[in-house]
């Protein structure tokens, strides 16, 4: 699998605009400018809006952010203040 | 509170203070396991709970939330409009407190102010359906809903039960969040459009008053004409005041030496004010003649800053009115003088002409002294003619008007003036159809005519052309408003035109004078044009000349139109031989040498006379003498009692007796306005002594 053609995929599930989802979103906002060597494609989940996408999903709290990286899935539960662990997680699968 | 469910409901709270008890150690071990990041906990079900914090918040903000609500709610309702806010369809979907009120007061449609309502169409309806007005405003407000547009306002007016008010509206873009709409406000305009229409209206006035003005007005300042109204314009001669206002400087509008005083008042004016603020002034028109002009001047304050307004009055018919009324009124100061000396020279001319005759009478054999005699009483006869051109002028003569065919006479005169004038001038008479009569007299007017014919003819010394037009002319009050001596009415207008020298414009305002003549000394009398003023001035008409040196002279005579109707004319000629009488006749006449005259001549006719100096010795001789048939006494006598009392007094002692009267001078009770009493018989002194011989017979032969 090439690198280059690698497209890591964000699904982050929040709760309208209440404090930590809204921090989340700006977290994951600044994550991926922070990292522009790869290509992100970011889909927010307002549960208020959107409640049966989040059963669906089996997302019990928000926010939570769930990765799709190839065929791994990994779930981050948070307002993705500690942008390491992202960071980490992401590069372990580099 | 009853005992009993004080039991039940505290088990129950026991229970769920444990159940609390284990909420919050579950949420406590929660936090633990995923920390301080959580916002809400989901359910299978669908259950959402919602971490403490996230709560905290949401309280929070709805409360800043509903703060913001008031806030706004509280900033448009106190905006001094009415405001609707749209959704993009055009929907109300919130207003503010003066529209609610709005809509109740014009009953559109209950309190909650068409919240719901299509805007657009509600607008179309109130307005009457559609019009260009609502079309244009439904596309703006569509415009600024569909983002094409930022801003959109229209003033419009409409009629509520009770009164006409002006809205000024305004349609601005609004989003809130992911939605549209638009804001629309309505401002109340109506006191500041009636403010402007009252304004415009005061404006309007004062242009018109300003345009329409017979004054003419100019504002100046340094001699640059700021403002000039059309009057001043019209005044100068210039069609538009706009060639005034693009002049630097009022220069070109007066004399220059006017122009020099204008500038020193207005330096006087700047300093201390002491320019004269109603004074006269020589305008200059645009062909560069000039104008007097009456100006009242003063400063104004004109875009702020000090400005010379004058307002101009145009004099020149006023000083041709006073010239005329001058002139006028010179012209019956000499009548006066020349009417009391011609009735003098009456008097003597009478007893040299009466004199003469007898001598010329008694002198038949002797024929060197008789043509003596002759020269003298001919010579009188002149001078006799010559006083009563004066008396003419100062129409003071005894006139005998008759309603008479004015065409009739000018035609029977038409031979007459050809053998006057030279065969190099043609006459040319000229009368339209229809036309009125007139009371004139007679020989006065056909003396009048030869007169201004015989000025034409020296005018014409190389031919021309005489013209005598007769018409009938209706003189309206227009006409008469600026002329003095002139009433409005119908009148016989004879106009005498030739095709002369003309006379100088200096020269024309004199020619009616009696002794003015711009002949050669000998070659007229000066009184031929005086008699004509005279006459025509006593027969209730008037008289204007026209004249352009080199063209020729008019001069237009009008009498009053007379509704009477024509009398057939019975021309008296006077009997050349002489018939006497046996009757006695009483003399009553002051002046000595004339009564012993007249009393001479009738003896001669074969009369018995009786004869007075007074009023009183006369009707004492009347009283005495029964067989008195006649009194032949003088208009005017001394002693306090005239000539007219003096006959009604002998007529009520003797109603058959016969009067005739003479004078020199007619301006008194037995002559109105100069014209005879009718039945009333009166010998002009000075009379030939066959006129005299003739009149007593006419009068003594009378039933």
């Amino acid at each position: 699998m090439m690198m280059i053609e690698r497209t890591i995929m964000f699904r982050l599930f929040v709760s309208g605009y209440l404090p930590n989802s809204a921090q989340a979103i700006t977290n994951l906002k600044n994550f991926c400018e922070a990292h522009p060597s790869e290509q992100y494609n970011v889909d927010v989940v307002d549960i208020f809006e959107n409640p049966d996408a989040a059963l669906e999903a089996n997302v019990f709290m928000t926010p939570q952010l769930v990765v799709l990286s190839g065929s791994r899935k990994h779930v981050l539960i948070g307002d993705l203040s500690d942008t390491s662990r992202l960071a980490q997680l992401l590069s372990f699968e580099t | 509170m009853d005992n009993e469910s004080q039991s039940d409901d505290s088990s129950q709270a026991d229970k769920i203070a444990r159940l609390i008890k284990t909420l919050h150690e579950t949420v406590e071990e929660l936090r633990q396991l995923a920390g301080d990041g959580l916002d809400t906990i989901l359910h299978p079900d669908g259950a959402l709970y919602m971490m403490p914090a996230a709560q905290a918040y949401l309280k929070q903000s709805e409360r800043i939330q509903r703060q913001f609500a008031d806030e706004r709610a509280a900033i448009l309702d106190s905006l001094p409009a009415h405001i609707v806010l749209l959704d993009e369809d055009g929907a109300i979907v919130a207003v503010n407190d003066r529209w609610r009120s709005h809509s109740v007061a014009n009953d559109y449609s209950g309190e909650n102010g068409l919240i719901g309502q299509n805007y657009i169409a509600h607008r179309s309806r109130m307005m009457g359906g559609p019009s260009e007005d609502t079309l244009e405003a439904e596309r703006g407000i569509r415009a600024v809903l569909g983002g094409s547009s930022d801003k959109f306002t229209m003033q419009y007016t409409c009629h509520t039960p009770t009164e006409q008010q002006w809205f000024s509206m305004a349609v601005t873009p609004v989003k809130a969040g992911v939605r549209r709409g638009a804001v629309v406000m309505h401002f109340d305009v109506t006191e500041r459009v009636l403010a402007d229409e009252r304004a415009n209206l005061y404006r309007s006035r004062l242009e018109r008053l300003v345009d329409q003005s017979i004054v003419g007005i100019m504002v100046e300042r340094d001699g640059k004409p700021l403002m000039v109204n059309p009057m001043f314009a019209k005044m100068l001669g210039y069609e538009t005041p706009d060639v005034i206002l693009s002049l630097a400087d009022t220069l070109q509008l007066f004399d220059p030496a006017e122009h020099e005083r204008l500038s020193v008042y207005a330096a006087e004016r700047r300093s201390n004010g002491s320019a004269p603020d109603l004074y006269r002034v020589i305008g200059k028109t645009s062909t560069g003649l000039p104008i007097t002009l009456e100006a009242r001047t003063f400063v104004i304050k004109w875009d702020e800053e000090d400005a010379i307004c004058s307002m101009f009055t145009d004099l020149t018919k006023q000083i041709e009115n006073e010239d005329r009324a001058r002139q006028s009124e010179r012209l019956q100061a000499i009548g006066q003088l020349t009417g009391g000396v011609a009735h003098d020279f009456n008097n003597l001319l009478t007893v040299v002409l009466g004199n003469a005759e007898v001598l010329s009478e008694e002198l038949s054999d002797q024929p060197r002294l008789q043509s003596l005699a002759d020269t003298t009483a001919s010579a009188a006869v002149r001078g006799a003619e010559l006083t009563n051109q004066l008396l003419a002028f100062s129409r003071k003569q005894p006139l005998n008007p008759k309603v008479m065919d004015v065409k009739k006479l000018i035609q029977e005169m038409d031979s007459l003036l050809r053998r006057t004038l030279p065969a190099t001038i043609s006459i040319e008479i000229i009368h339209s159809a229809g036309l009125w009569h007139a009371e004139i007299d007679s020989g006065q007017l056909e003396s009048a005519l030869l007169n201004l014919a015989l000025n034409s003819r020296d005018a014409m010394p190389d031919g021309g052309v005489l013209t005598i037009a007769i018409s009938n002319a209706v003189l309206d009050d227009a006409y008469v408003g600026h002329e003095l001596d002139v009433e409005a009415g119908q009148y016989v207008q004879i106009v005498v035109t030739d095709t002369g020298a003309g006379i100088a414009p200096e020269t024309v305002g004199r020619i009616f004078e009696p002794f003015f003549s711009t002949k050669e000394v000998g070659k007229g009398t000066g009184l031929g044009l005086s008699m004509v003023y005279g006459f025509v001035k006593q027969s209730g008409g008037h008289i204007r000349v026209y004249s352009e040196v080199g063209e020729g002279t008019s001069f237009k005579l009008y009498f009053p139109r007379s509704q009477a109707p024509l009398k057939d004319e019975h021309t008296f000629r006077i009997e050349q031989n002489i018939a006497g009488g046996r009757e006695t006749i009483l003399v009553v006449e002051d002046n000595d040498l004339v009564r012993e005259h007249v009393v001479a001549q009738l003896k001669s006719f074969g009369y018995r006379i009786f004869q007075a100096s007074a009023g009183a010795e006369a009707l004492e001789i009347l009283q005495k003498a029964p067989e008195i048939d006649l009194l032949f006494s003088d208009v005017v006598i001394p002693g306090g009692m005239s000539g007219r009392v003096l006959a009604d007094a002998a007529l009520r002692l003797r109603p058959e007796i016969k009067v005739l009267f003479t004078s020199g001078y007619t301006e008194n009770s037995i002559v109105h306005n100069g014209i005879l009493n009718p039945g009333v018989e009166l010998l002009s002194k000075p009379y030939r002594r066959a006129e005299l011989a003739s009149k007593l017979r006419k009068v003594l032969d009378q039933d």
